[in-house]
């Protein structure tokens, strides 16, 4: 089963000197943070696992194929997370997982 | 949009001045964090996490690929990717400058905009006067090519669709028709009025006003009447009823080379009363008067011209292709591949006549020679040659039948 966000404090918290209250505090503001930068356009580095970075979606227009309603769908940023080469590699390697 | 790359330090820089921790301790969290989350992917194979999103690895199956250098195919093997669908706080907030944004429904162009131009009185009067301007601009040419014989016969033409009231509405009436028929290939049975105005003109300068003068007040007085809805039927009418006049041409042509053509004349006379007051019943009796003349002069030269191509006897000396006859093979096929239409088989096997014994039994191996033809001959969208076609082939299956009782 994948890992609860519980299961997480509660790890993390067993590994260095913070109480599971500080511990959610500290992750809530370091993705509130992650998600202001991003927004800004700024990407985000974490050595050793990624880059999440923001990606601009351009306007398009769509037709609904039943209808022909046509819609236009505005821009869009996203946030994508680039795995790096060394993780890559690494879930590469690794087995399969079922799902 | 600033897009600087920011690194675990900036984060964590932020976040001792947030929480009044040291650096140090926060640069600590931050890669403990990252370790766990590692750890957890590799031990679940995927990973929640709130306020960031799922992180989760992908079995991806082996494919096939080709290398766009050489060409060469490869299979691309099974592996795992990490893909990363973010949190719906974090889409949010990533989302910020454009989230004021909503698709919008663009109102579409109605697929039914030729119905629509009818409808708006403006529209329609600029195309209206677009297509008298096209419409004049077709006289002025014709008017060009005429004035070399008969100099003085141009002004009464011009004069038949400038003067009036209305002049978008008349020219749209009848020039429509006129249009029409100018396109069909054989301009010999006129209902068209430039060629009848322009032949009697050439036959005789005084009766020159007379049809286009009766032309005019009759539309117009006939336009006044109609409503513009009406109008629009009309349009439709005309048109309908030129386009049946253009496919029976070629029908009565047929006939007549049935005939022979010892009587044309007498055919024609019959022919242009019975097809004129239905595709033109604005016309009255003066241009009909004329008839005569137009006939006699007009149609009769061209007659033996036209049929020449269908009448005079079939030489296949040029050759288009050469074609082995196989398990399978139809004559008519190869008619179809070369001339458009499986009717012209009859020519190929008029061509290889020495060849072919029976058309229904040709033994493989037979090279069959695919003669080029004159492409006035295999016009399919001439019926006449459809026609001829077909009568061959009747005819060669009737000899065939006949060898057969014998």
């Amino acid at each position: 089963m994948a890992m609860t966000h519980k299961e997480l404090i509660t790890d993390l918290s067993s590994k260095l000197p913070f109480s599971e209250n500080e511990i959610a505090d500290l992750l809530d503001i370091t993705f509130t943070k992650m998600a202001d930068e991003m927004s800004e356009g700024n990407s985000i580095h974490i050595q050793g696992f990624g880059t999440f970075e923001p990606h601009r979606k351009e306007e398009r227009l769509t037709i609904n194929p039943r209808n022909q309603i046509r819609t236009l769908i505005p821009p869009k940023q996203v946030a994508v997370f680039k795995p790096t080469q060394s993780l890559k590699d690494k879930v590469k390697e690794a087995h399969r997982y079922a799902k | 949009m600033q897009n600087n790359k920011l690194t675990l330090v900036d984060i964590a820089t932020y976040l001792a001045q947030q929480k009044g921790i040291t650096k140090k301790a926060a640069t600590t969290f931050l890669q403990q964090l990252t370790i766990t989350l590692d750890e957890a992917l590799f031990r679940d194979g995927d990973v929640k996490v709130k306020g960031l999103g799922n992180f989760s690895i992908e079995w991806h199956e082996s494919r096939m690929s080709v290398n766009v250098q050489t060409g060469e195919k490869y299979e691309i093997a099974g592996h795992n990717k990490i893909t990363f669908i973010p949190d719906k706080p974090l889409r949010e907030t990533v989302n910020k400058p454009f989230e004021h944004l909503e698709p919008v429904i663009v109102n579409a162009e109605s697929p039914s905009k030729n119905d629509t131009w009818l409808e708006d009185e403006e529209l329609r009067l600029k195309r209206f006067s677009k297509q008298a301007q096209e419409i004049l601009g077709i006289i002025d040419d014709l008017q060009n090519i005429q004035p070399k014989e008969k100099g003085e016969s141009t002004t009464p033409v011009l004069s038949t669709n400038e003067p009036i009231n209305q002049p978008e509405r008349k020219q749209q009436e009848a020039p429509i028709t006129r249009q029409k028929i100018e396109q069909a290939p054989e301009p010999i049975i006129t209902t068209e009025p430039i060629t009848t105005d322009n032949i009697v003109q050439k036959e005789s300068p005084e009766a020159t006003p007379l049809p286009s003068f009766s032309e005019e007040t009759v539309i117009t007085e006939h336009m006044a009447k109609k409503t513009p809805k009406k109008n629009n039927t009309w349009i439709t009418l005309s048109i309908l009823l030129a386009v049946i006049v253009v496919i029976s041409i070629p029908i009565y042509y047929y006939f007549f080379m049935m005939n022979h053509g010892d009587n044309v004349a007498s055919t024609t006379n019959t022919l242009v009363p019975s097809t004129q007051p239905q595709t033109q019943p604005v016309k009255t009796t003066p241009s009909q008067l004329v008839k005569p003349q137009l006939t006699a002069t007009g149609v009769i030269p061209k007659q033996p011209k036209k049929t020449d191509a269908l009448t005079q006897p079939r030489t296949y000396k040029e050759k288009l292709a050469t074609e082995t006859f196989a398990e399978g093979s139809r004559l008519t096929l190869m008619a179809l591949k070369y001339y458009g239409n499986k009717l012209f088989w009859v020519y190929i096997y008029e061509a290889n006549k020495d060849k072919i014994a029976n058309p229904d039994y040709i033994l493989a191996g037979t090279r069959i020679m695919i003669p080029k033809l004159n492409p006035k001959l295999i016009d399919i969208h001439n019926p006449q040659c459809l026609i001829q076609a077909s009568a061959l082939q009747t005819a060669y299956t009737k000899q065939k039948n006949i060898k057969h009782t014998k």
